[in-house]
């Protein structure tokens, strides 16, 4: 009785025994929501004062931004990062709060992953996220 | 013992899929997938399969029966369509970021939300 009720457990947490998968990433509604995304993200001032948090903050120790003084090669370079289809390594769709996720708490996404949870306060991550999507 | 094992099985798989799958209605699966697409799991975990597991807000799961939303909003459909379009509308402090979504994906995303019971 004991051996059932841990595979019914096990089942259970295996979201129903695998009878659906997550949903897929359908590359057409990303790409419609994307754009509304960046069709609204607030223009240059936000985008002037996230790359100041990028700079000033904990970012600019690891990524590379071409043309900025963030030239540190240890993560990837994020100089075209709005013209990614995904982020974190192809885990995630390139989305708007994917990516804010991705910052604030990377571990949730890629446990073990070399880069750390970043704490902002709410006025930076939106300034930060508004710049990182100017970053074609 | 493996009949034992298999009505376990089948009890939890009922228990588990058929009440999502008898309210389920082409706005909440579509709900669900927008879930994934705008990213609200990479914040927020959600009690579906999921590729990712978010830790930075609320966890979702029982969010149909919280009486409030954000602290503040009385959980109505309207108020949590509102909060999704536009958190900082109702807390200027939060982090959840304005997504874009627009009326139907909202309404889809309430829709799913809801059974979250």
């Amino acid at each position: 009785m004991f051996r059932a009720w841990c595979v019914a457990l096990i089942s259970l947490l295996a979201g129903c025994g695998g009878v659906s998968g997550p949903a897929a990433y359908d590359t057409q509604e990303i790409d419609r929501i994307v754009q509304a995304q960046r069709a609204k993200s607030d223009a240059t001032d936000a985008a002037r004062r996230g790359q100041a948090v990028f700079l000033e903050g904990p970012c600019a120790m690891c990524h590379t931004i071409r043309g900025t003084l963030a030239m540190s090669r240890v993560g990837p370079d994020l100089t075209h990062l709005a013209s990614r289809k995904t982020i974190a390594a192809g885990t995630l769709p390139n989305t708007r709060g994917h990516l804010a996720g991705w910052i604030l708490n990377p571990q949730n996404v890629k446990p073990g992953s070399r880069m750390p949870p970043t704490l902002l306060a709410s006025e930076d991550l939106h300034a930060l996220v508004a710049y990182l999507e100017t970053l074609r | 013992m493996i009949l034992v094992l298999l009505i376990a099985l089948s009890t939890v798989w009922l228990a588990g899929c058929s009440p999502a799958k008898s309210q389920a209605s082409a706005n909440v699966e579509r709900g669900r997938a927008l879930v994934s697409w705008y990213g609200c799991e990479t914040c927020h975990s959600v009690p579906a399969p999921s590729a990712v597991r978010g830790n930075v807000g609320p966890p979702l799961a029982g969010i149909a029966k919280r009486a409030y939303l954000a602290g503040r909003l009385p959980n109505t459909p309207d108020n949590m369509l509102r909060w999704i379009q536009d958190p900082r509308q109702t807390d200027p402090q939060t982090l959840m970021p304005e997504l874009g979504v627009t009326e139907q994906d909202g309404r889809d995303i309430v829709a799913f939300l809801y059974t979250l019971r």
